[in-house]
């Protein structure tokens, strides 16, 4: 009789963690002789946890991206999650925040070369999900302009630029959802530069809107970065004024006076 | 509101379901929701602080990993601290088993073998992790999928050699029970009888009830899974019913996490909970907060 050396639990727990995660072969073959036919097979035992561990995640992704599921389809984006996850794995167990990757790790996938507007679509869906996470009951960061007046960004406040214009991809995904397949026109899939700021309204709805690139900077530098208004690069002194009028324009933020 | 459990049915609440939680709903006595959550979305957890305010709150975590060798991350622990300390809940729990190795985290109650290794590591981890929240801890029985071939406790020894050594209480997942006893071989009547018998009563501070599906595997072999994606069975209302004649009155969750049904749904289970409790012990005295958990003679 071939005795089994005894598994330590840190070497239990790597080979599971290792196999359900990766498939990893040499992980199964060290816990199997550990494990006992009873009454199903130890193969499919652990067979499960590998299924239950990847439908977590690509649930957890899924539900971030929703958009990317339904251009790519439940088959490939199942394919394109797991391989997803076992590039970048969750470090903790806040799924909600998972998945940030995802658009580098799409531009980068082959199988994804023949869709460069898909990683835009993941980065927009992110930055919806996100956005989704603020409390609208916080006030964002405030620039004080005089005693008397400051402006207030929305909670969540975020920029996003993108090469495509996937707001109207986004749009037409619902319609074709609702039947109208015509929404899909070819055209949206070209290449048009955009940028979005995305905020959290008063009633917590996620609100997005399309911007231009100088006021996208002014939004970044004054809110994302904290810094003054004249340190804004590349934007002429005399653009200033229009820019200011833009940003106290923009639902995104808020002009409060702050008098006592 | 208080913050005491009621020794009723409670359910588990989810984000489709934060508006109309905040009706009051027959069957619905308490709440129970997965921390992690609410740990990034700040919108959900003013949610969840509304909830808070009309029914009494237990947080049911997932992400602690009790049982890793690398022990239970610092990080985590603070983070849930936090929450504990605003949201006041009346019950925190989390699972017997690990879900953190080499560096990841994987969305799954991985199993423990249960040697005396394993409750070395458990139990050191149920300390720090009761020290660092500041309050007792219950540890919930796993559905099992996997059966290691040489172990040195059953799951009921295992667990009350836990809470022997750390003082935590236990959370009995009763469709638990009857997953991992269909699972491993076992007669679940005789696993409930098992834990009935080596817990202490005053340890069992809240079950659990949920639905599980029947996976028939290529080899022809069927296996239990965990899901909670359906009504509760009833061979585990049979097992909830023995249960609770032998413990009493003890707070029990209708718990479910997929194809999330209406609210009605998760209430009319709860009531039929509260009707097993009440067949079996007597109602609770209406008109007293639920918080004294008071209970008639039946």
């Amino acid at each position: 009789m071939i005795s089994v050396p005894p598994l330590s639990l840190a070497q239990w727990q790597s080979d599971l963690s290792a196999f359900a995660l990766h498939g990893a072969a040499d992980a199964s073959a060290r816990l199997l002789p550990h494990l006992k036919n009873s009454p199903v097979s130890a193969e499919a035992a652990l067979a499960v946890h590998a299924a239950c561990v990847h439908s977590a995640l690509r649930s957890a992704l899924a539900q971030r991206v929703p958009t990317v599921v339904a251009l790519v389809g439940e088959a490939f984006f199942a394919t394109m999650a797991e391989s997803y996850a076992r590039a970048h794995p969750p470090t903790a167990p806040q799924l909600s925040g998972w998945g940030e990757g995802l658009p580098v790790f799409i531009a980068a996938m082959p199988a994804c070369a023949a869709y460069p507007w898909l990683a835009d679509m993941a980065a927009f869906d992110l930055a919806l999900d996100r956005v989704a996470w603020a409390d609208p009951e916080d006030t964002g960061p405030a620039l004080q302009l005089t005693p008397e007046m400051a402006l207030v960004a929305s909670p969540g406040l975020a920029v996003l630029r993108c090469r495509h214009a996937v707001d109207r991809l986004r749009d037409a995904v619902a319609e074709a959802t609702s039947g109208n397949e015509a929404a899909l026109a070819a055209e949206l899939l070209e290449a048009a530069p955009r940028c979005y700021v995305f905020w959290c309204a008063e009633d917590a709805a996620v609100r997005c809107r399309e911007i231009n690139e100088a006021l996208a900077e002014v939004l970044e530098t004054l809110f994302l970065s904290y810094a003054a208004l004249e340190t804004v690069p590349e934007i002429p002194a005399e653009r200033l004024a229009e820019l200011a009028e833009a940003l106290v324009a923009l639902p995104a933020v808020r002009l409060v006076s702050t008098a006592s | 509101m208080a913050n005491r459990i009621p020794a009723a049915a409670g359910v588990g609440l989810r984000f489709p379901h934060h508006g109309v939680a905040l009706r009051p709903t027959p069957g619905v006595n308490w709440l129970e929701v997965h921390p992690e959550n609410y740990l990034l979305d700040r919108g959900a957890l003013v949610h969840l602080r509304r909830a808070r305010e009309h029914l009494p709150l237990s947080l049911h975590a997932v992400g602690l990993s009790l049982g890793s060798v690398d022990g239970v991350s610092r990080h985590s622990l603070q983070r849930l601290r936090t929450l504990i300390d605003e949201l006041e809940p009346g019950l925190v729990s989390d699972h017997l088993s690990f879900s953190v190795a080499n560096g990841h985290y994987l969305p799954d109650l991985l199993p423990l073998p249960y040697t005396e290794e394993a409750l070395e590591v458990v139990a050191k981890n149920v300390d720090a992790a009761q020290e660092a929240l500041g309050r007792q801890l219950l540890v919930e029985n796993p559905s099992v999928y996997l059966a290691p071939a040489a172990q040195d406790f059953d799951e009921p020894d295992f667990l009350a050699a836990l809470v022997k050594r750390t003082g935590c209480g236990v959370l009995l997942d009763i469709n638990n029970v009857f997953v991992t006893a269909t699972n491993t071989g076992q007669d679940p009547n005789v696993l409930l009888q098992g834990f009935l018998a080596k817990l202490p009563r005053e340890a069992i501070g809240e079950i659990h009830l949920a639905g599980h599906t029947t996976r028939h595997l290529d080899s022809g072999q069927r296996l239990l899974l965990d899901d909670h994606g359906s009504k509760v069975g009833d061979a585990v209302w049979a097992l909830y019913r023995a249960a609770i004649a032998v413990l009493g009155r003890v707070p029990t969750l209708v718990e479910w996490d997929n194809h999330l049904p209406e609210w009605q749904v998760l209430a009319a289970e709860a009531l039929q909970t509260d009707a097993v409790l009440d067949a079996l012990h007597g109602p609770m005295l209406e008109g007293l907060p639920l918080a004294f958990d008071v209970t008639v003679p039946g």
